[in-house]
């Protein structure tokens, strides 16, 4: 932390960042009080999981432990990709014209803006697995919650910076932004392993699979929670944490190419 | 510590002689889906020098706005180039933003779910001011417009002329040389704007340049040392108010308050073009010369009349016959 | 009649064009492939029914919730909701005759899950019961009309709407026993599930999907179509009581 903010210009990003993650939170903040977050949106994220955990149990035996642990994980996924709708409250904000103009990063703003929904996602993921998991009989270990909770947070940064990217891809087709989201989540729950192991869909769409975020951090996650962490899992996180920063490199490449040219043509981006 | 910023501004800063602002022909298209492209501005060539006050007036899509956003860089010029303290706008746009405050009227810009305060703390980190200068700062600047009582107030319950005075902070939060303001008091009542208005002539009087886009003809006159008209995009006329309002030469204006049978004899003589009553009584004789005004007062002095002024025509006609015939003559007559 | 096609010429063209509103249209091939892979995977094909249905009847839901609230919620937010409510149309049929073009427009999604299953997965669903089918969906329809014409009107009444909105997807879903039957849940579940029309909806459509003989579809669609009913003029009786409020106040919103 000293030697951070020993350095001016890291300094600089930090705050940034941390001011717009409360910007972020601020607006956060006005959909949920704790009661209704937990009385209506954990209760809805522990149903989405309930959902596929008693289909799971009518398929055959194993089948709702796989697919109660594979929709608690994308839940906390679904919460990254959320980013892409909040990246485009900047815009309803009229407030990136100022920043581009000013000397940082609009970039780092954009990254900072919807921090939020790591803390969210990451809570319906575990909750989702404290409640429901010794209802499908899911052996839990202080050790295997530790482990897990560490992944879960991987898995939501991952997801994050996807959602970031898609985020910029559509920053100003507001309306979009909701497609493009629910739709990215429901093929993350095709190839990605929540649903069905990658090797059920076919080749294509398992390589496809493997460059997303959750594939990896989920593997892990099952290793862990079978009792089998070991090398394996940590190099399944080290994919993972690769996946997620090409992502998140990415989404900067859009944003910076969107800000110039814009800066051109005159896009209606920044022009509002 | 000293701020980083002046680390990067230390070698090139220019001299005081250079402008504060200069564009030469700039020119800017946008293209649109289907048709030819729209031009926005023309050839506009603009200098501010450092510490003026300069107005940029002219109707709604004369293509002031446009003008802003290129000189805040935010926008590129299709052609043409310009300067912002002697860097180039195209090319130097990294040394121009630590430099520049930006304040745009209206309700946007703002983060209305924070505070007045965290408002101006963001905006302190964007300009990347240290977080101790941050909170010194953003106390100052609280107190200075007015906004200490209401600091930890969510902006989302202000007025709109507080959220104005705290744009204004905000484009100032990183004490920048140059002030760009697009119709800060747009929107405001008439109060609201007038406290606004002495706010930036005290933040101009600290030796900032301050360019103001407006088509208030008041504020400009009130404001300004000089101004800029534009209108479809081109420059119209560039002068101080005062000047511009000679160069409307033909019509002079007499003031005086007198009854109606007098009023019939004064429209009657030669060279008074009509008379209007106004606001407080009195009536405005406008006449077509020099000679015309001498025969107005001479003819009501001699009757008796005491109150009698003569005027130059506000810049609302300046402005009016300026942007009429703007498209056909330019006087521009730098 | 004239109100009930301009309105709904007004909705289609505003799901139309605002492309969010075509969400649904998007997720749900995309869920429908999900739930025939799970099927595949198991190796379950008797459970071909649910896996078809369930994408079905979550589009349906799902969008009539989403436009019931978002219309509203849209109209709040550009101050076209007072003008609409104060003008001298009927609010509740003008809510009403929203929300059905957009139901009717939801059914689309058994088209595309129908298409998921034959060119996605070389499956041709069999119909054994097709009237059965025709009538369980329209009712089906009716029952969502009823429901989004109560979601409407919550969020005319209140502004904390939205997170109700979002709170009763899955659980509904869930207690509508859209793919497990409410039969898999427990017990203390069956009497709460039976008042979501849903539960109805699905028992009835997957047994029209069945060879087996359906057995009192009367009474079946019957249950369907009174829940929604109920639920309807619930929505038109809260309806009434808003706007009554509204001229009396001046504000919508009941708080």
């Amino acid at each position: 932390m000293s030697r951070t903010a020993d350095d001016p210009r890291t300094g600089r990003r930090t705050r940034v960042l941390g001011w717009a993650a409360r910007a972020g939170a601020a607006d956060y903040g006005t959909v949920f009080t704790w009661k209704t977050w937990l009385l209506g949106w954990f209760v809805r994220m522990l149903a989405q999981v309930l959902f596929f955990a008693t289909i799971g149990n009518l398929l055959g035996p194993g089948q709702a432990r796989y697919l109660l642990v594979g929709n608690a994980v994308a839940l906390v996924a679904l919460h990254g990709v959320f980013a892409t709708a909040s990246t485009t409250w900047e815009l309803q904000n009229g407030t990136l014209p100022l920043l581009v103009a000013s000397p940082s990063s609009p970039a780092l703003v954009l990254v900072g803006r919807s921090l939020f929904w790591l803390p969210d996602g990451v809570a319906c993921g575990l909750g989702a697995v404290l409640i429901l998991g010794p209802v499908a009989g899911l052996p839990l270990t202080a050790a295997s919650v530790a482990l897990l909770t560490v992944l879960l947070v991987l898995v939501a940064v991952t997801s994050y910076c996807l959602g970031l990217f898609l985020g910029s891809l559509v920053l100003t087709a507001v309306d979009l932004r909701n497609v493009v989201s629910n739709a990215a989540f429901t093929v993350m729950l095709i190839v990605c392993g929540p649903e069905v192991p990658s090797d059920a869909v076919g080749p294509v769409l398992a390589g496809f699979g493997h460059l997303l975020p959750l594939t990896h951090g989920l593997l892990a996650i099952r290793e862990v929670l079978a009792g089998e962490a070991g090398a394996h899992t940590a190099g399944l996180a080290g994919w993972e944490t690769l996946i997620g920063a090409c992502w998140l490199a990415a989404a900067l490449a859009v944003l910076g190419l969107r800000a110039r040219r814009s800066r051109r043509d005159g896009a209606a981006l920044f022009l509002t | 510590m000293t701020d980083s910023r002046n680390g990067t501004g230390g070698l090139t800063r220019p001299g005081q002689g250079e402008p504060a602002v200069e564009t030469r022909g700039l020119r800017r298209e946008y293209r649109t889906r289907r048709g030819p492209a729209v031009v926005a501005l023309d050839d506009v060539s603009v200098t501010v020098e450092q510490g003026e006050v300069h107005g940029l007036l002219g109707p709604n899509g004369a293509g002031k706005s446009t003008l802003m956003k290129i000189l805040s860089t935010v926008l590129l010029p299709t052609s043409g180039n310009g300067r912002v303290l002697g860097h180039d706008l195209a090319t130097e746009h990294r040394r121009i933003r630590p430099l520049l405050g930006i304040v745009f009227g209206g309700e946007r810009g703002l983060y209305p779910r924070l505070t007045a305060r965290q408002n101006l703390r963001y905006w302190a980190a964007l300009y990347g001011l240290t977080t101790r200068n941050a909170v010194a700062r953003t106390d100052a600047l609280l107190d200075e417009l007015g906004l200490a009582e209401r600091a930890d107030d969510r902006v989302e319950t202000f007025s709109v002329g507080m959220r104005q005075r705290l744009h204004l902070a905000r484009g100032i939060i990183g004490d920048p040389r140059v002030l760009l303001l697009d119709e800060p008091t747009n929107g405001l009542d008439p109060l609201a704007a007038r406290q606004l208005r002495e706010l930036i002539l005290r933040l101009a009087g600290e030796g900032r340049t301050v360019l103001l886009a407006t088509h208030d003809l008041a504020e400009a006159e009130a404001l300004c040392d000089r101004v800029t008209m534009i209108n479809h995009g081109r420059v119209v006329a560039a002068e101080a108010p005062r000047t511009l309002a000679r160069l409307v030469p033909r019509q002079e204006r007499v003031r005086i308050r007198a009854e109606e049978p007098l009023l019939d004899l004064v429209r009657a003589l030669p060279g008074t073009l009509g008379t209007e009553p106004a606001d407080d009584g009195t009536t405005v004789v406008t006449v077509d010369s020099k000679e015309a005004v001498g025969r107005v007062l001479a003819f009501v002095v001699e009757r008796g009349v005491t109150e009698v002024r003569t005027e130059l025509p506000g810049l609302e006609e300046v402005y009016l016959q300026l942007v009429h015939r703007g498209e056909t003559r330019s006087v521009v007559n730098r | 009649m004239s109100l009930l096609a301009a309105a709904g010429r007004f909705q289609g063209r505003l799901v139309l064009t605002h492309r969010d509103y075509l969400i649904d249209l998007v997720r749900t091939p995309l869920l429908a492939a999900v739930f025939l892979l799970l099927i595949r995977h198991n190796d379950r094909p008797d459970l071909l029914a649910n896996g078809l249905l369930a994408p079905v009847l979550m589009g349906v839901w799902s969008m009539a919730m989403l436009i019931s609230g978002e219309v509203v919620d849209n109209d709040r937010w550009l101050g076209t909701l007072e003008l609409q409510i104060a003008a001298p149309a009927d609010f509740a049929r003008v809510v009403l005759s929203r929300v059905w073009v957009t139901t009717a427009i939801s059914l689309l999604t058994v088209l595309e899950v129908a298409a998921v299953a034959i060119l996605g997965f070389g499956t041709v669903p069999d119909v054994p019961h097709p009237g059965v089918l025709a009538v369980g969906l329209l009712a089906t329809a009716v029952a969502t009309a009823g429901a989004a014409t109560l979601m409407a009107a919550l969020f005319v009444a209140t502004r904390t709407a939205r997170t109700f909105q979002n709170s009763l997807s899955y659980p509904v879903l869930l207690l509508g026993g859209v793919f497990a039957p409410l039969d898999r849940l427990p017990e203390w579940t069956h009497p709460i599930g039976r008042l979501v029309y849903l539960s109805w909806s699905s028992d009835l459509l997957r047994d029209a999907l069945a060879p087996a003989a359906v057995t009192s579809a009367p009474a079946r669609t019957g249950a369907i179509l009174g829940l929604g009913l109920l639920t309807g003029a619930g929505g038109r009786l809260l309806l009434g009581r808003v706007v009554r409020l509204v001229r009396e106040n001046g504000t919508v919103g009941l708080r």
